[in-house]
């Protein structure tokens, strides 16, 4: 017995449909997945260390983050116990992580977001006025980390 | 002229298809030369973790892409507009459930350029090019119909 004529060509329509756009979705995550190995993003200097916001999260009381962005951002959220770091006043901020930093204990430094030039700097400089290697940016800086 | 009038779809239709096939490069080239902003801007939504949202900035632009090409080329063209529509469906929706947590987030739609475009007007300008692209995918639909029955052997009786 036959299919009725509509459900015949309704079905042609689907399949004509779905095989395109399988094709199409196909050739997009291939293009992707080349990108994505060439890895076109952001990576920090070799220098500095990223933390990844799992590991952050998990281990936060391993960590004395300080927070490099403006006072207004920091004062409205920040993770908590972060030391804020005004580069204009770099000594007293310096200060101010060393009072809460023990040997043993890691730097991470967070920005606004991925790649920020001040954390990236921020970091440089504690790493050598407190003659530690264990700094840290945060990937994805204070964008990615989850709120509540 | 009087007949071309009365068939908008001769000359509408592919206008349409241009725009929105014009509109996907754009958005899809604007993402993908600043891959860090979308990143964010897709991780801010709070719908997938910060790893997956890194590979949607990539992919998401690149589907947009080839929804486009799809439109362009006449062989994928169920297939582009299936696809303009899957990817509306989703921004709709993770716009809509944005405005439902009210998370005071930037759309994304537009790389970095729509910083500061509230989230319901974007929501309304999905939901307009999804009604454009179910224009166009009901008239593919007729035309595949219509091809499909003037190819097919003809029948001595009328229907």
């Amino acid at each position: 017995m036959q299919p009725p004529a509509s459900g015949g060509k309704g079905s042609a329509l689907a399949r004509a449909a779905f095989g395109q756009t399988v094709f199409l979705v196909a050739g997009a995550c291939l293009v992707s997945y080349v990108l994505i190995s060439f890895d076109l993003k952001w990576s920090p200097p070799r220098s500095l260390r990223e933390v990844t916001i799992k590991e952050a999260h998990s281990r936060q009381t391993d960590f004395v983050w300080v927070d490099v962005r403006n006072p207004e951002r920091f004062e409205s959220a920040h993770i908590p116990g972060a030391v804020h770091f005004r580069e204009a006043e770099a000594e007293a901020s310096v200060e101010a992580v060393r009072r809460v930093w023990k040997a043993g204990k890691k730097l991470g430094v967070y920005g606004e977001g991925i790649g920020s030039d001040r954390a990236e700097r921020v970091a440089q400089s504690l790493k050598t006025a407190l003659g530690t290697r264990e700094v840290y940016l945060l990937e994805g800086g204070w964008a990615a980390w989850p709120r509540p | 002229m009087l007949k071309l009038l009365h068939r908008p779809s001769l000359f509408m239709l592919p206008l349409l298809r241009f725009g929105l096939a014009a509109l996907f490069v754009w958005t899809g080239l604007l993402k993908l030369q600043a891959p860090d902003a979308a990143h964010i801007a897709i991780f801010q939504y709070r719908l997938v973790s910060w790893e997956a949202a890194g590979v949607l900035s990539t992919l998401i632009p690149m589907l947009e892409l080839w929804a486009a090409l799809g439109l362009l080329l006449p062989r994928l063209r169920l297939g582009g507009i299936s696809l303009c529509m899957g990817l509306l469906f989703v921004f709709c929706g993770a716009l809509a459930s944005a405005l439902v947590r009210n998370l005071d987030i930037s759309c994304g739609c537009f790389g970095t350029t729509d910083a500061h475009v509230p989230a319901i007007r974007r929501l309304f300008e999905d939901a307009l090019l999804l009604g454009l692209c179910y224009i166009l995918w009901r008239e593919a639909a007729l035309k595949l119909r219509s091809d499909s029955q003037s190819s097919a052997v003809p029948s001595p009786q009328p229907r």
